[in-house]
């Protein structure tokens, strides 16, 4: 999370800090972009319904559109996802930790992100760029499946990002459990995930 | 191939690696990833190993039945936040008012209400804590049924369509997700009605527990349908879409969100609100993103280890022991529900799901049991962790905001924790019969949708 407060004097906190904050407006743009995605596959699917039924002429390509951007939803939110602690996990271990052997055991596991991610992204650009050079398209109106492609090497990139500065955040509080956590996700109680959800409803 | 080990033999390693990890609490996509890429390596070789993780990401998303997920999470937020929880409790309690418990009886009925365009278990509950506990506590209800009737009235949303979780177990599993849909929807009307009797029955014993509430006119009812109408209009369009087969589920979402989307913008227009409406459509599309991106990265995590145990033979192996037990095959699915319901306890449900069907789904197919059906049934375990202590988020849910309400004279109307897990109590042993009652009537799940064969 971006820490406001200043009250971590060491130089790799305020490094972390910094680099939080340079990321994180990325990571927000990219996640509101993808909420954008969303609401216009909500006009194009009720464009769709309108031209079949009414004028009984589908959008040609439909499914092939709706398929290009799905790749957008399912990763330009990942980073972000990432940095707020929202991907899965199970906290039944973890949960009981406290001080360097919680940090130690976070360290681990970001350590394990970053090892398969760092595979992944080699590995889905070259799938990439099979289907760049040979001109790979989709059947019914031959969109070109490069641009889809090359999203999945780009996000996992930005994700790296955001998993180094959580490893050194990790490392940090390991080695000296008395700093205030900076540019890592803090773990949250039931009550505080509860507290979450309330928030979130008392909105309208 | 670089250890040297057979192939069965990897699928247990493999296996057991990534229990390790998820126990550790690494993030369950980057666990299932990394211990099917080792396992995958270690099978076919650097070369496959590495082509196959490097495909899976795009490959397994995009997928055209998957599309209809960010839709249906969409319609939940902007039903939330157009404000149709408040016009459906005051609606139920307008109609349903009279009976014993009337109140606790009309919060049961809103939040099934609200089930038919939100999927959000725990998010229902806590809308429903402020729109529901406060008059439930004016009129003088037990505070215990009060927290409790909330906490599981939640639940409903995971089973009525539109929902999520649904929709995610029929492509894990290849099944149809119109058939999915359509078959959660009288399982949760049941368990909605479970839930009805049980209140009225309750409160019928001993009135002291909830009072009928009465004196409102035929008019009044009426006049407190129109601002429910587009839960109606939700519900028909998805199933006569599906059903008919006229539109897909990702037509029949967009055209759901949309409807949902216009009441938002009317109500606001007519209430002056167009200012606060695009910060709130902003958090909507934003929430929508976050939730669609958690749940696309789990899928295709979860995928790469799937495409390592199909090579590993597990499944096929898991599957054909259990058929060679020497018990009856329901013994083995109750024993399978248990463990769900303690798995359920300390992980996500969608998480569970995800990670544990690609093993466990081959064996219950090979036991005979209907895949509809299954998927229901595990669907309606996820649900009761969600009440069940230690976790049991929704107890929670309703504990927090029960601390910050207070009455007309500014007394607070807390209902603490550990009132909300004994106000639980009945609604758990509901849900129990619940699901015997599924297991005994498996028609109760397959009726609806063996009409669209």
């Amino acid at each position: 999370m971006v820490d406001k407060s200043s009250d971590h004097d060491d130089g790799l906190g305020r490094l972390l800090t910094r680099a939080d904050r340079l990321l994180a407006p990325i990571e927000d743009a990219l996640n509101l972009l993808s909420g954008l995605l969303i609401f216009g596959l909500m006009f194009l699917g009720m464009l769709q319904i309108v031209l079949r039924t009414v004028f009984r002429t589908p959008i040609f390509g439909y499914i092939d559109i709706v398929e290009a951007t799905m790749v957008a939803f399912a990763l330009l939110s990942i980073s972000q996802v990432q940095r707020i602690g929202g991907h899965v996990r199970m906290e039944i271990v973890v949960g009981y930790l406290k001080g360097a052997a919680l940090w130690a055991a976070e360290t681990i596991g970001v350590a394990v992100q970053i090892v398969i991610v760092a595979i992944l992204i080699p590995y889905s650009y070259n799938h990439f760029f099979r289907s760049w050079s040979f001109g790979d398209s989709t059947i019914d109106i031959e969109l070109p499946t490069w641009p889809a492609k090359l999203l999945v090497p780009v996000m996992l990139g930005v994700l790296l990002i955001r998993l180094v500065i959580q490893l050194l955040g990790y490392i940090r509080l390991t080695v000296n459990p008395a700093l205030t956590p900076v540019a890592v996700p803090v773990m949250k109680t039931v009550e505080q995930q509860a507290e979450d959800e309330i928030k979130g409803a008392s909105a309208p | 191939m670089i250890i040297g080990l057979d192939a069965f033999t990897t699928g247990i390693v493999g296996v057991c690696l990534l229990i390790v990890l998820v126990l550790l609490g690494v993030r369950v996509f980057a666990a299932a990833a990394i211990s099917g890429f080792l396992g995958l390596l270690e099978l076919k070789g650097w070369h496959v190993a590495a082509s196959i993780a490097g495909q899976i990401p795009h490959s397994k998303t995009v997928t055209y039945p998957l599309s209809v997920l960010p839709l249906f999470i969409l319609i939940g937020f902007l039903a939330f936040y157009a404000g149709l929880t408040s016009r459906l409790f005051e609606a139920a309690r307008r109609w349903m008012g009279w009976v014993p418990g009337g109140l606790a009886v009309a919060t049961v009925m809103a939040t099934a209400g609200f089930a038919a365009v939100s999927g959000a278990s725990t998010a229902t509950a806590a809308v429903f804590s402020r729109v529901a506990i406060p008059d439930m506590l004016k009129n003088g209800y037990d505070r215990r049924l009060t927290a409790g009737v909330v906490a599981a009235g939640g639940t409903l949303a995971s089973l009525i369509p539109p929902s999520a979780i649904l929709v995610i177990y029929a492509i894990i599993v290849e099944q149809s997700v119109g058939k999915l849909l359509l078959a959660g929807f009288l399982p949760g009307l049941y368990s909605a009605v479970i839930y009805v009797v049980l209140i009225v029955g309750m409160c019928w014993w001993n009135p002291k527990l909830g009072r009928p509430i009465s004196g409102f006119t035929w008019k009044q009812r009426f006049e407190s349908i129109p601002g429910t109408l587009p839960i109606f209009v939700v519900v028909g369009i998805i199933f006569s879409a599906i059903y008919t087969g006229s539109a897909t589920p990702t037509e029949a979402g967009a055209l759901g969100a949309m409807v949902v989307f216009l009441f938002y913008v009317w109500r606001a227009f007519r209430e002056n609100e167009l200012s606060k409406m695009s910060g709130r459509l902003k958090e909507a599309l934003i929430e929508t993103a976050r939730l669609s991106a958690m749940i696309f990265t789990l899928i295709w995590g979860v995928f790469l280890f799937v495409r390592f145990l199909g090579f590993a033979g597990l499944p096929a192996a898991f599957s054909a022991w259990v058929v060679t037990l020497d018990v009856p095959p329901i013994v083995i699915m109750i024993c399978i529900l248990l463990a769900y319901a303690v798995l359920g306890m300390f992980m996500d449900a969608i998480g569970m799901l995800i990670l544990t069907l690609p093993v466990v789904y081959p064996a219950v197919i090979a036991l005979g049991y209907d895949p509809i059906w299954f998927g229901i049934i595990v669907v309606k375990m996820a649900e009761i962790c969600l009440i069940t202590p230690p976790i049991g988020l929704n107890c929670f849910v309703v504990a927090g905001v029960t601390r910050d309400l207070t009455d007309d004279e500014g007394n607070s109307l807390q209902i603490p924790l550990q009132d909300v897990f004994r106000g639980i109590g009945p609604f758990f042993v509901a849900d129990v019969i619940t699901v015997a009652g599924l297991l005994a009537f498996p028609g109760i799940i397959t009726w609806l949708p063996s009409l669209m064969d």
